[in-house]
């Protein structure tokens, strides 16, 4: 009665009295059947939960070990796969008034960029030096608002050319040729783009004609 | 009549380690506003790039591998010590006080591991100087020459609440089993 009476415990004397109690004629048989099935068991259940899941991954992606690694990569497929770029293309410049001898007004200058990608690039505020080209001096600084070009668009962007006094006595006494003004104006420096937080700066040259009537 | 017995380390640490794959990540990294977002534990994994989420099935499954064996382990850990002398009581102790603290420790070694492999390459290739990775937690904003560019990213990494509430479930997880010893001395 007083071994009944004690609660079980594992150990090698507890099958002993458990077999004593339920008068088995092995006393520890069926304890020692039951340890062996308990350790598989859980040995088989470590095995399920860490194999059993990368099975069921690359099962449930038909066995493509590329699917099963990255699924749809978003966005980034655009940036992975090659082949996009963002173009930008030139336009018409225009001065906001009239040129004469003594006084160039600020040019306006049209940037079409286009965005191939499927999320959207941040244009930051811009500011870049303007050069006449042929004489390499600097005339003056283009200004460009910052601006969100959608994904998969293409924008319009406008360049505030504003030339300084010197660049403008340059332009107006070594460029007017007979009554127009013709040169070659050339816009540098870093063009700065946002991606998400990530700040690009991409040194850029871009060159474009001005011709202007010059009045007396 | 004897009075009833439990590991009462067990018993406050099975219920932890049921709840832990449920509250969320333990580190999440962060690449300037967006371009990549990054939460991550051994239960689950969240990756957005470009303000899209990226899915990964392997890595989904591993985290529900691993949520469904720290589930099982707790209420192992809670039956054992309910029961502490059951001749099954010790290996189901065995097989649940400590898985928690090997994901725990592996968790840091990876994340120890990815950071120094990233300073290490850093290190090697010229296109990667100035890049450097903060160890678990930290900011650092890199600033890379790639061609003619010149790539600013700012990234930041950080240990949630819940990698340091793990410590409780762990610890308790180990000393149950210490205390364990106790009812096969007996």
């Amino acid at each position: 009665m007083k071994v009944n009476a004690r609660p079980e415990r594992f150990g090698p004397s507890s099958g002993v009295e458990r077999g004593l109690k339920g008068g088995e004629g092995n006393p520890s048989g069926g304890k020692e059947v039951g340890e062996r099935a308990l350790r598989v068991g859980l040995l088989l259940l470590s095995l399920a939960l860490s194999v059993g899941p990368i099975l069921a991954a690359f099962a449930s992606e038909g066995w493509n070990l590329r699917s099963t690694l990255i699924g749809d990569l978003g966005p980034l497929q655009d940036l992975t796969s090659g082949g996009k770029e963002p173009e930008a293309e030139a336009g018409e410049p225009q001065f906001l008034g009239e040129v004469t001898r003594d006084n160039l007004p600020p040019l306006l200058l049209t940037l079409t960029l286009s965005n191939p990608y499927s999320f959207s690039l941040g244009v930051e505020n811009q500011a870049l030096d303007v050069f006449c080209q042929e004489d390499n001096v600097r005339v003056g600084v283009g200004s460009l608002e910052g601006r969100i070009l959608g994904p998969e668009s293409r924008e319009n962007l406008t360049f505030l050319v504003e030339f300084t006094p010197e660049g403008s006595r340059h332009l107006l006494e070594g460029h007017v040729r007979g009554p127009y003004l013709e040169v070659m104006l050339e816009l540098r420096g870093d063009f700065r783009l946002d991606l998400y937080g990530l700040k690009f700066r991409v040194p850029q040259e871009m060159s474009f004609w001005v011709y202007a009537e010059v009045r007396e | 009549m004897r009075r009833r017995e439990f590991n009462w380390f067990g018993l406050a640490a099975g219920p932890l380690m049921i709840l832990l794959p449920f509250l969320g990540a333990w580190w999440e990294f962060r690449l300037g506003t967006g371009a990549v977002d990054l939460s991550f534990s051994p239960f689950s994994f969240r990756l957005e790039a470009l303000g899209e989420p990226v899915r990964s099935t392997l890595v989904g499954y591993v985290c529900l591998g691993a949520s469904l064996t720290l589930v099982v382990s707790g209420v192992f850990l809670l039956l054992a010590s309910l029961y502490p002398r059951r001749w099954w009581s010790g290996r189901l102790l065995r097989f649940g006080a400590t898985k928690l603290l090997w994901m725990w420790v592996g968790f840091l070694v990876l994340l120890l591991a990815l950071s120094f492999l990233g300073n290490f390459l850093a290190g090697k290739f010229s296109e990667l100087q100035g890049f450097s990775l903060p160890y678990l937690s930290g900011s650092s904003t890199p600033v890379l020459n790639v061609d003619d560019a010149v790539v600013t990213l700012p990234l930041r990494m950080s240990l949630r609440w819940p990698f340091f509430f793990a410590l409780a479930p762990m610890v308790l997880g180990v000393l149950s089993r210490i205390y364990h010893r106790r009812f096969a001395e007996d």
